[in-house]
C-alpha cells in the first residue's frame, strides 16, 4: 500500500511537471492533458477513498506550488477528487477504453464544478472565466481520449504490485 | 471526538484537509469570501466570458477558413507562375539550340562558294513522309524553281534537293529521297560516275545506278559520293552521301550502290538556297 503510493505520487509528480513543460509542445488548442488528474483517479479506485485523497491532497499541494496558485486551492479540488474516485472503488475493472473515457470525462466535470463552486466561495471570479472557455472543451476532450492508455499502464502497474505483496 | 474520527476516519480527514485549504486560502489574503454583489456578478461575467470565448473561437475558425481561401488562391498563383517560367525555360533551351544551330549555319554560309539564302524549314509532308519539304522563303526572297537546296549537319554539307514550287513567302523542295530527283554523282576517290535517286522514304538509303561494273574492285564502303556538275542544275563537289553497299544484277554491265544520305533529313531544321545569278555556274 504504502509502495503503491509512493509509486503513484511519483507519477503524479512526474505527470505536474510534464504538464507544466514539454507537453505545451503537443498542445491541441491550448489545451493539455490532464494526465496527474488520470492517475490521481485510477489510484482512488483501486485503493480507496482514504487513499485517494492523500494522493489528492499530495497533488493539490504539488500543484499549488508547481502552478503558484492561491495556496490551497489545488489542495481543495485535489483532495475532494481523490475522495470521490476513492467512493466508487474499483468499478473501472469492468472496461479498459470506454468506461475509463467515460470515467475520466465525469471527473473532469466533477473538477470543473468544484473549481466554479471554490471560486464563488473565494471571490476569485477569474477562475471561472476561464473554466467557461473553449480550452476547457479542448482539454476535456484531449484528456478522455488518453485516458484509456493511462488506465491501461497504471492497471498493470498496480497488478504487479499487488503481485509483488503477495509474494 | 477521538471516536467519531476512529469511526469516520475518511469523512474526518477530508473535512480537515478541506478546511485547512480554505484556512489557507483565507489567511494567503490573495482571495475573500464572495459577497452577495460578486455572487451576482458571477452570473453575468460567467456569461459574458463563455459568450466571448465561443463568439473568438468561431471567428478565429471562420478567419482560419478565410486565411485557407487566401493561401489556396496564392498556391494558384504561384502554381501559374511556376508553369510560366516553365514555359519560358522551355523556350530559353529552344532558343539556346537555335542560337547554336544559327552558329553553326553562320560559320557554313561564309564558307560557301554560292551565293545563298537561308532558309527554315517550316513543314514536311506527313501524307507522303518527307516527300516535299516546306521553307519560309518564296520568289519574294529571289527564289525560283530549280534552285538546288543544300543542308549542313554536324559540319558535313550536303544536298537535300530543289526547289519544285515556289509561292510568294514560302517553296517546296522536292528532296533527294524522292523517287522522281535524279542527281548525277560521282564516287569522290574512285572517280565512276552514276546516277542517284531515292527510293521515296526519308529514312531508307539512295540508289546509285548505271555505275561502270569495272568499279567493283574500286570501291569501298563509306566512300563519299558527290555531285559531278555534268549537264544539271547541281553544282559539283556536294556531298550527297556514303556508300553503304554494293550490288548489281549478273546479267547487267553496270553496279547499283547503296548510299547513306549525307543529311538526317527528319532533323533538317534550316538549309541553304543557291542563288542563281545571270553568269554564274552554281
Amino acid at each position: 500500500m504504502i509502495l503503491a503510493f509512493i509509486v503513484f505520487a511519483i507519477a503524479i509528480v512526474i505527470t505536474t511537471v510534464l504538464e507544466s513543460t514539454v507537453m505545451h509542445g503537443i498542445a491541441f488548442y491550448d489545451a493539455i492533458p490532464d494526465l496527474s488528474l488520470v492517475v490521481l483517479i485510477n489510484f482512488g479506485f483501486y485503493f480507496g477513498r482514504f487513499s485517494g485523497q492523500l494522493l489528492g491532497a499530495f497533488s493539490g499541494l504539488l500543484m499549488d506550488i508547481v502552478y503558484l496558485a492561491p495556496p490551497g486551492f489545488n489542495l481543495f479540488v485535489r483532495t475532494l477528487i481523490g475522495f470521490i474516485a476513492g467512493s466508487i472503488k474499483e468499478i473501472v475493472r469492468l472496461d479498459f477504453i470506454l468506461l475509463p473515457m467515460a470515467i475520466t470525462a465525469i471527473f473532469l466535470l466533477t473538477k470543473y464544478l468544484i473549481t466554479i463552486i471554490l471560486s464563488l466561495i473565494i471571490g476569485n471570479l477569474a477562475n471561472i472565466g476561464l473554466i467557461l472557455s473553449v480550452r476547457t472543451l479542448f482539454e476535456l476532450l484531449y484528456t478522455t481520449l488518453v485516458s484509456p492508455l493511462l488506465f491501461l499502464i497504471f492497471n498493470r502497474t498496480i497488478f504487479l504490485l499487488k503481485r509483488r505483496t503477495y509474494d | 471526538m477521538w471516536k467519531f474520527f476512529r469511526r469516520n476516519r475518511d469523512l474526518a480527514t477530508l473535512i480537515l484537509i478541506l478546511a485547512a485549504s480554505l484556512i489557507s486560502l483565507w489567511i494567503s489574503g490573495k482571495t475573500a469570501l464572495a459577497g452577495p454583489k460578486e455572487i451576482g456578478m458571477f452570473f453575468t461575467t460567467a456569461f459574458q466570458q463563455a459568450t466571448t470565448s465561443v463568439g473568438s473561437f468561431f471567428s478565429n475558425t471562420f478567419a482560419s477558413i478565410g486565411r485557407l481561401v487566401e493561401l489556396q488562391q496564392k498556391y494558384d498563383e504561384l502554381i501559374k507562375r511556376v508553369q510560366t517560367y516553365d514555359a519560358q525555360q522551355t523556350s530559353l533551351d529552344q532558343l539556346r539550340a537555335e542560337n547554336e544551330s544559327l552558329r553553326q549555319a553562320l560559320k557554313f554560309t561564309t564558307s560557301l562558294n554560292f551565293a545563298n539564302l537561308a532558309a527554315q524549314v517550316i513543314g514536311k509532308n506527313p501524307g507522303v513522309l518527307f516527300s516535299t519539304i516546306t521553307i519560309n522563303k518564296g520568289f519574294n526572297d529571289g527564289i525560283t524553281k530549280g534552285m538546288v537546296v543544300i543542308g549542313y549537319q554536324d559540319g558535313i554539307r550536303g544536298l537535300i534537293g530543289r526547289i519544285e514550287s515556289v509561292a510568294s513567302s514560302s517553296s517546296q523542295i522536292r528532296p533527294l529521297t524522292s523517287e522522281e530527283l535524279f542527281v548525277g554523282a560521282r564516287l569522290e576517290n574512285s572517280r565512276y560516275d552514276g546516277l542517284i535517286h531515292g527510293q521515296g522514304n526519308a529514312g531508307q538509303n539512295l540508289i546509285m545506278q548505271y555505275v561502270d561494273s569495272q568499279a567493283e574492285n574500286q570501291i569501298a564502303i563509306g566512300e563519299p559520293v558527290i555531285t559531278t556538275g555534268l549537264n544539271s542544275d547541281f553544282p559539283a563537289g556536294i556531298r550527297i552521301g556514303i556508300v553503304a553497299g554494293i550490288g548489281g544484277k549478273v546479267f547487267d554491265n553496270s553496279l547499283e550502290l547503296d548510299v547513306k544520305p549525307a543529311v538526317v533529313f527528319s532533323k533538317l531544321e534550316y538549309v541553304y538556297v543557291l542563288i542563281k545569278k545571270s553568269g554564274d555556274q552554281p
